[in-house]
């Protein structure tokens, strides 16, 4: 039967999860087509040229890709590595004094030098945070079950709540109460440094439109956790890298890529997918069709509200997807002085978080469309971690801007400067000399992301994470099993459980599903 | 030692009173014991100023549970709830929107606006019915324990899944992100208009310090919305005496079964004796002994202020100091000359009789919020005005009126100091003076003004930080979380001591549900 079709599934995008996806199903037999707009792959991790430097188009570091990912698609073979695996970081103040610290260890040397008090109750906080994330964990890699239906989903949920149990009784209290809480009261409980206190925050809230104040912000800190038990890693090579291995290791397996190829809809024939359209017209068909592209562009505009119930679409509708963070790549140029003066710093993640009441305040200035006057910033010089990057003299530096509202008031490109200016003068804070080798930079608003990506709303993690896109809500509760209400047509990209980060577990599970499905031959 | 109780409340509120009657009527010797000289807690009548009657607290009527009304007979004990027609909120240019109680007026009044809201608010209303009929099947259940493996704490989670499921999986996935969504995203999955938003966002935010665009705020304004009127879920009503004659209704019903209440006596220190709760001993030195004591007080209060932490685990304490009580409301009682004019609400529009606003879209509610956040009192507040004194005229003396103004958000400390007068005054300011832009002879008509900040109300009705509900009312501290996880079935860890305030579940509202199902619990372990 499969001669009448030209391939067995297509994936659209070949972003890290779109990837990922067709390497399990490739690794699974199948023939896969990845079909992207892009003249390269990766998606967000996509090489594109910066002045004569390759970087990749929006991807940060690794928050936790998923190291049984790794092994299955033996991506070591295919090229990747790590550089470093377990990035320290700083958190500085107004006044350019700083914390170092790690949310992978213990390490309170730095802590216990602003607070006695801090330092001590650090490490029993952190494992406890760790050993929440746990379960948190757990229950990101798993396909999301359920409420109603068969057995298999009522021993998910089982499986669930027993975990939970072996977490003792008091433990088991503390995470249901703590989970739908605000990081704010956690730490306001817990420590008394503000600049230390803003630190865990601001890892709460990178790349969520949340603020250390707002409900859900401990739900965000342990799915950042849950990845890697806190570490964040840079692959040789930088993230580019990554998305390289992984098309190595599809086209190793047989997984055929067609790039500079947007895709203008999905075939639908009879309530069922029969391949996709190209934007020149070409058709391609397959019975089975991935998106890797966020859930609304998916359902809205590759399928089309008219395959669709009225009552799905205005849910599709209100996901939340609106992205709240910016990106800035600056190019520096002749480090030598600069980098013997301030050795320790260019090799860390550097946050700028004064305290909570900054980053809440600079959240309050994006709810009215206005980018934040004062805002959180994390900054890495990817170049000067990675040892196997040395031959250039030039080197890069990128920072995580937030809060920049996806829906801006005024002047956009005024807003773009003035961010700009901003974050100079944070980094020039955090690593004085900073501006003075400055050579180019390069803004991506949300706007531009969505642009360059083609997911609605430029979000980090296609939709916002939060309990009410959460496991089987995310993103809309009929979405939540990877799969269309039209046969054929799946989901595999960040929008889906467990979301963003470059995890790879929503590609994974994706596969796993499709796989098990009666759908794919 | 002649007068030994059975049971000992700490606190004439509602909810005291609540159980205290239930108690009674069970024929257990109750006493309850109240600080202020005047019964009532936060349900209260008062002639601050010569011939008008405040209902200087909570001001309106509709969370009471119907259930309490009938088991305790409160009509007989003199309570009359008159309902009241709808709200009205005015816009910045002039214009108004109302609600009504007849749902088609409703969407003919949206359609002003919006046609399109029109259309979906037959949706909205629906799904807010259902989930009100599914939570006031909760209100007066004691919440099961998931933590532990009793028998009843199983079944009552097995029969709460399987209320639960019985309303469709799809159905149990739009509860689920209820519960946990902001009341701006809820609202925009089914309405465009700023103004429509902004009026029905109000009842998100009232004695909560949350913006309506903070998840957790969707289930707030159901909580406003679960009170009914003579049937009519999501009315409310004026008590016909103000709001004072709730408690009396409470306590003639007490006093009817036998039970004794002592004002002027502030409580100071529960006494504890081999672990057990044996009594309490005032400030001025007396003691009073009971076998059994029950706590109106909000949780800080009773455990942290009068009780000897070494009485009590350690775990329990730093959970019950973690308990987020935070301070977000203040309240303006205004004796009026006459009554003030609103030119934009027509002469005819009923909803005058009802609550008054002025925040006309989301955005004015989340701004007044960030002030809150800040450290101060919103300068643009929400307000929540209503003239009881226009349904109910033994509020205030023929031809002048009462008025109540219901403000958030208000801190509990300005800028982490405590509330000074020159702050209160100011705040008074920033809200008479907003008032006045909607209501051009509004200062000419004051009378008097009797203003209450946090301060005034943890001082007088003792609430902590001046939290109306005696708790956020959070995910994370509802059902069997509230107050905290382990502690949420009216017991507390030492033998013989209840709670029986608006910190445990269902929360607070002049609702009277906590009481209710502590009395349960408590003629539960007395086997009665």
């Amino acid at each position: 039967m499969s001669t009448r079709y030209n391939y067995d599934a297509i994936v659209i995008g070949a972003g890290h999860n779109g990837m990922v996806c067709a390497a399990y199903l490739a690794r699974a037999r199948r023939r896969v087509l990845v079909v992207d707009a892009a003249d390269a792959v990766g998606g967000a991790l996509r090489p594109i040229d910066f002045n004569g430097l390759s970087v990749p188009f929006a991807a940060q570091l690794d928050y936790g890709l998923d190291r049984s990912l790794v092994d299955d698609l033996e991506l070591s073979r295919h090229g990747f590595s790590y550089a470093v695996e377990d990035i320290g970081s700083s958190v500085f103040n107004r006044d350019g004094s700083r914390i170092d610290y790690a949310m992978s260890n213990d390490d309170t040397r730095s802590l216990a030098g602003v607070s006695k008090d801090d330092a001590r109750q650090w490490p029993e906080f952190r494992q406890r945070l760790i050993r929440f994330s746990g379960i948190i964990s757990d229950i990101a890699r798993r396909s999301p079950p359920r409420l109603g239906g068969d057995s298999a989903n009522a021993r998910t949920w089982l499986a669930i709540a027993l975990k939970l149990r072996r977490l003792g009784r008091s433990e088991m209290r503390e995470f249901l109460r703590i989970g739908a809480i605000n990081i704010f009261d956690v730490l306001e409980e817990q420590f008394e440094n503000p600049t230390f206190k803003a630190a865990i925050a601001a890892e709460a809230v990178l790349g969520h439109h949340l603020a250390p104040r707002s409900p859900n912000s401990v739900l965000t800190l342990l799915m950042r956790l849950a990845g890697s038990q806190g570490k964040i890693a840079l692959p040789r090579g930088g993230m580019s890298a990554l998305g390289a291995a992984l098309q190595s290791a599809c086209e190793s397996r047989g997984v055929t890529f067609r790039m500079n190829a947007l895709v203008r809809r999905v075939v639908i024939d009879n309530d069922m997918a029969r391949g996709v359209e190209l934007d020149d017209g070409t058709i391609i068909t397959a019975p089975t069709v991935i998106s890797s592209t966020d859930p609304r562009t998916t359902c809205l505009n590759l399928v089309g509200a008219d395959h669709l119930d009225t009552g799905f679409v205005r849910r599709v509708r209100n996901i939340r997807s609106n992205g709240c963070t910016a990106r800035i790549d600056f190019l520096l140029d002749n480090l030598s002085g600069f980098a013997a003066a301030s050795a320790l710093g260019l090799k860390r993640r550097l946050i700028y978080a004064p305290d909570m009441d900054t980053i809440e305040r600079a959240f309050n200035d994006s709810k009215y469309g206005r980018i934040s006057a004062e805002p959180l910033v994390e900054l890495v010089l990817p170049t000067m971690l990675d040892a196997s990057d040395r031959e250039s003299r030039q080197h890069l530096a990128t920072a995580l801007v937030q809060y920049v509202p996806y829906q801006m008031i005024g002047d956009i490109n005024m807003a773009r400067d003035t961010l700009l200016e901003n974050t100079r003068n944070i980094a020039e804070l955090m690593l004085p000399g900073f501006k003075s080798h400055i050579t180019a930079s390069r803004v991506l608003l949300p706007t531009d992301i969505e642009h360059g990506l083609g997911n609605h709303g430029g979000h980090w993690h296609h939709a916002e994470i939060a309990l009410d896109q959460f496991f089987m809500l995310r993103p809309v509760p009929a979405l939540a099993q990877y799969q269309l209400p039209v046969a054929g047509i799946w989901l595999c990209g960040a929008g889906c459980h467990p979301g963003g980060g470059i995890s790879g577990v929503p590609g994974r599970n994706a596969a796993v599903r499709i796989l098990a499905s009666v759908s794919l031959r | 030692m002649a007068d030994r109780f059975d049971a000992l409340v700490i606190g004439a509120g509602h909810n005291g009173l609540t159980a205290a009657a239930y108690l009674a009527r069970a024929g257990v010797k109750t006493v309850v014991v109240e600080r202020n000289p005047y019964i009532g807690g936060a349900a209260v009548s008062r002639e601050l100023y010569p011939g008008f009657t405040y209902s200087n607290c909570s001001y309106v009527c509709s969370l009471m549970r119907p259930e309490i009304m009938r088991d305790l007979d409160l009509p007989r004990h003199g309570l009359q709830v008159i309902p009241f027609e709808g709200s009205v909120t005015m816009t910045e240019d002039g214009g108004y929107f109302a609600s009504y109680l007849d749902h088609d007026q409703n969407r003919r009044e949206m359609a002003r606006y919006s046609a399109r809201d029109a259309e979906a608010y037959d949706d909205y209303s629906a799904e807010v019915l259902r989930q009100c009929r599914f939570i006031k099947d909760t209100l007066l259940m004691t919440p099961p324990d998931p933590t532990s493996f009793r028998p009843r704490d199983l079944r009552g989670l097995v029969d709460l899944g399987r209320r639960f499921a019985a309303q469709g999986e799809d159905w149990m996935y739009d509860t689920i992100r209820f519960w946990t969504m902001s009341c701006g995203d809820f609202l925009d999955q089914y309405f465009e208009s700023d103004i429509i938003k902004g009026h029905l966002a109000g009842s998100s935010i009232i004695g909560t310090a949350l913006g309506p665009k903070s998840p957790g705020s969707a289930y707030v304004l159901l909580h406003h919305y679960m009170g009914e009127v003579d049937g009519n879920i999501g009315a409310w009503g004026y008590a016909r005496g103000g709001m004072g004659a709730v408690s009396k209704s409470l306590a003639a019903a007490f006093q009817e079964a036998g039970g004794v209440i002592r004002t002027d006596a502030p409580v100071a220190q529960i006494i504890v004796e081999n672990g057990k709760a044996c009594g309490v001993a005032l400030s001025n030195g007396d003691e009073i002994r009971a076998n059994n004591v029950v706590s109106n007080m909000d949780v800080k209060r009773t455990f942290l202020n009068c009780m000897d932490a070494s009485d009590l685990p350690d775990d329990f304490v730093r959970q019950v100091k973690n308990f987020k009580i935070r301070g977000s409301s203040g309240k303006l009682n205004i004796a009026l000359d006459g009554l003030p004019e609103f030119p934009s609400i027509p002469a005819d529009c009923p909803a005058r009789y009802g609550d008054m606003h002025v925040s006309d879209s989301m955005d004015y509610l989340e701004i007044a919020y960030d002030d809150w956040k800040s450290g101060t009192w919103s300068k643009r507040p929400y307000v929540d005005m209503m003239i009881p004194s226009m349904t109910d005229p033994t509020m205030a003396p023929p031809g002048k009126h009462f008025m109540s103004v219901f403000v958030q958000y208000v801190p509990p400390k300005i800028h982490g100091r405590d509330w000074a007068d020159a702050d209160r005054d100011a705040f008074r300011d920033t809200v008479i003076n907003r008032i006045a832009e909607y209501s051009p002879n509004f200062k000419d008509l004051i009378l008097d003004v009797e203003v209450r900040t946090p301060r005034e109300l943890e001082a007088e009705v003792g609430l902590t930080e001046g939290n109306i509900f005696q708790g956020e009312l959070t995910l994370d501290q509802l059902l069997f979380n509230r107050p905290v996880p382990g502690y949420a079935q009216y017991r507390s860890p030492v033998k013989g001591l209840y709670m029986c305030g608006s910190s445990t579940h269902p929360g607070g509202g002049v609702m009277g549900a906590p009481g209710a199902n502590a009395a349960r619990e408590i003629l539960r372990d007395l086997k009665r």
